[in-house]
């Protein structure tokens, strides 16, 4: 109870040039809502990017024959994949396990001849959300001789559906592998790879082309908690039908992709930065006018036998306040945009005045729309910051403070 | 004289700026008993206000020594000066000095808040220090809301809300006219007589000579009278 006035006279303190406290408050405020809004905005691109990767095309883990990622030999194949699917599927955080196929083809449609990629996929797992085919009626097309071709390649080929297409391989005896298939649908797939090669066969038809038995060239699992790969990567790992194939971790997978998402936390750790060198100009330039002003006073206070101690609290208190109100102000802010942007959407192109797009890259796709994501923690982190910024931005006035003598201040 | 509360020995303050040195006071002898209403006069920069501050404790002298409440100021901390002012002293400054964003009662508050008295019982002894001295009325007022003569006897009542032994006031009429001067002096000889408070002023004011029961006269650092009034006011 000691303390009441503390709190009260850096309140009011505030008051004593509102001009200067408003515009110090207003940099803090668009501050913290700079900050929330960028990482609202890296997070629902990192978090579209982890999706786009793990969903559909790399999984939370890949397993796969040794030295098939760097070689994509067609006979480097996983076999028993039957044994391997119980296996995977029998550990607690997996909830799904996928095998596929990839066999670079030469197809032909009557007379013109393009590369393309076979992928076998089983329709009763591809065809639910991160799925390659995310529909399950597409994927109920396929299967005795039915393929799906990606939009890309019919585009650039003209294939319909209806047409009769042959594929010319190898197979994993080095054999020449041929096949006719007749195009069930052209397919738009979550998926570059398979929007712009793909020519999606059923697993088995794909096994038959390329005289496999019980094989596949990667089984792609699908965790139910991301934060749990290192877990079950080990645990995967520790199974005796999966000795001797290579068990991948997705940022292992596509190192690069990883790369961009980490850096995109790091871009938000700049933002804070920058919303602290913000915060500490606004409070530190408006605390030492303030403590300057003040001088008169403060050195009245210490005559009256007030300990520098107190005038420290009085100080660190205003500055505390000032910081707690821009904060607020600057997450009243973000959560309007949050709330603003979650349903709808952020489109970057947009904001430029371009349409919106989508594009591929290493075989994922990549939109300009985004979904920010705002979080508790990016609010805690953004008042941590700047709480602890107006603690350091009040250091300077606290000195001139410490080394105020009552009868020099009052004589100014 | 009845027991002394300030006892100023061979007291000396030199002020440096650079290499010049200037020499405030030079020997000062002084003692103040409790319930002397005193005026320490003399011409500007014959040191009334740096006495004042040295017996204060506002300040050290360069020499000599001053005794408060029969505590030696050169042997205490810059600390325990700060609180030997806080529980044993009250100021009066010549510009009122009252902090701007507080009421009345809250700057009268502020001692005692500082002296860690409990917040119910601050409160009722600031409303009654302001009824007493005739400023009930004016308690949530600010600063800025009342006249100098008002904000002068505001700062008083802060002053002596906290029923300090020596009460110090530094030109306390200077910025005020002939009655609110009158009515201020009026006040804090009451006190004086109510209360036992001890109060020591610097000033110009003929009118506060008028009221000092004793005057003490300053010229070039050194006491040249000291007198004392069988009548006064």
């Amino acid at each position: 109870m000691a303390e009441n006035s503390t709190l009260r006279l850096a309140w009011r303190g505030l008051g004593r040039n509102r001009k200067r406290s408003v515009l110090a408050i207003a940099a803090i405020g668009l501050g913290q809502f700079a900050f929330l809004a960028t990482a609202g905005i890296m997070r629902g691109y990192a978090d579209h990017y982890f999706d786009s990767v793990t969903g559909p095309l790399v999984g939370h883990v890949q397993i796969v024959a040794p030295g098939w990622r760097e070689e994509r030999a067609v006979d480097q194949t996983l076999d028993n994949v039957e044994a391997m699917l119980a296996a995977i599927r029998g550990q607690a955080q997996v909830a799904r396990a996928v095998p596929r196929i990839y066999a670079p083809v030469l197809a032909a449609l009557e007379e013109e001849g393009f590369v393309g990629m076979v992928v076998g996929a089983d329709p009763a797992l591809e065809g639910v959300a991160n799925g390659l085919l995310g529909s399950e009626q597409l994927a109920g097309l396929l299967g005795d001789g039915r393929v799906l071709v990606g939009k890309g390649l019919a585009r650039q080929h003209g294939i319909e559906a209806g047409a009769e297409l042959a594929v010319v391989g190898q197979d994993i005896d080095g054999s020449i592998a041929s096949a006719l298939y007749e195009v069930a649908a052209v397919v738009e797939s979550p998926v570059e790879l398979v929007n712009s090669t793909g020519i999606v066969a059923g697993l088995q038809d794909a096994q038959a082309l390329l005289r496999m038995d019980d094989e596949a060239h990667e089984i792609t699992v699908r965790l139910h908690e991301a934060e749990q790969i290192n877990q079950a990567a080990d645990s995967l790992g520790a199974q005796s039908a999966l000795q001797g194939v290579e068990i991948k971790r997705w940022h292992e997978v596509i190192p690069q992709l990883a790369g961009i998402i980490k850096m995109m936390d790091m871009y938000s750790l700049v933002v804070l930065g920058i919303v602290c060198l913000a915060s500490i100009a606004g409070i530190a330039n408006t605390m030492m006018m303030s403590t300057f002003e003040r001088r008169r006073e403060l050195g009245m206070l210490l005559a009256l036998g007030a300990n520098p101690g107190r005038l420290f609290r009085m100080v660190a208190t205003e500055a505390v306040l000032l910081g707690a109100l821009g904060v607020l102000l600057g997450t009243v802010l973000g959560a309007c945009f949050a709330a603003l942007t979650a349903g709808s959407g952020f489109d970057l192109a947009e904001l430029g005045g371009e349409e919106s797009f989508e594009m591929g890259f290493q075989g994922v796709q990549i939109a300009s729309r985004v979904y920010p994501e705002v979080r508790a923690s990016d609010v805690l982190a953004g008042v941590s910051a700047v709480l602890v910024t107006a603690l350091s931005a009040c250091v300077w006035p606290l000195l001139h403070v410490a080394r105020l003598e009552p009868v020099e201040a009052m004589r100014t | 004289m009845d027991e002394v509360l300030v006892a100023a020995q061979g007291v000396k303050k030199v002020f440096r700026t650079g290499d010049i040195a200037v020499e405030a006071l030079r020997g000062i002898d002084l003692e103040i008993g409790s319930g002397e209403f005193m005026a320490i006069v003399g011409p500007s920069g014959s040191g009334k206000t740096t006495l004042l501050n040295l017996i204060g404790a506002l300040d050290v002298p360069t020499d000599g020594r001053i005794v408060l409440f029969d505590r030696d100021l050169g042997a205490l901390s810059r600390s325990e000066r700060a609180e030997l002012r806080l529980r044993s002293l009250g100021f009066v400054f010549q510009a009122y000095n009252l902090v701007p964003v507080l009421t009345a009662r809250e700057n009268v508050e502020f001692v005692l808040e500082l002296q860690g008295m409990e917040s119910k019982k601050r409160r009722a002894r600031a409303e009654e220090t302001l009824a007493e001295l005739g400023l009930g009325e004016l308690a949530d007022r600010r600063p800025s809301q009342m006249s100098g003569g008002q904000q002068q006897r505001v700062a008083v009542a802060r002053a002596v809300a906290s029923r300090p032994g020596l009460v110090l006031a530094d030109e306390p009429t200077a910025n005020l006219d002939s009655d609110n001067a009158q009515a201020l002096l009026q006040m804090m000889r009451r006190l004086r007589d109510e209360m036992g408070m001890t109060f020591v002023f610097s000033t110009h004011d003929p009118l506060v000579v008028s009221y000092a029961s004793r005057v003490v006269t300053l010229r070039d650092g050194e006491v040249q009278s000291d007198e004392r009034k069988d009548t006064c006011g």
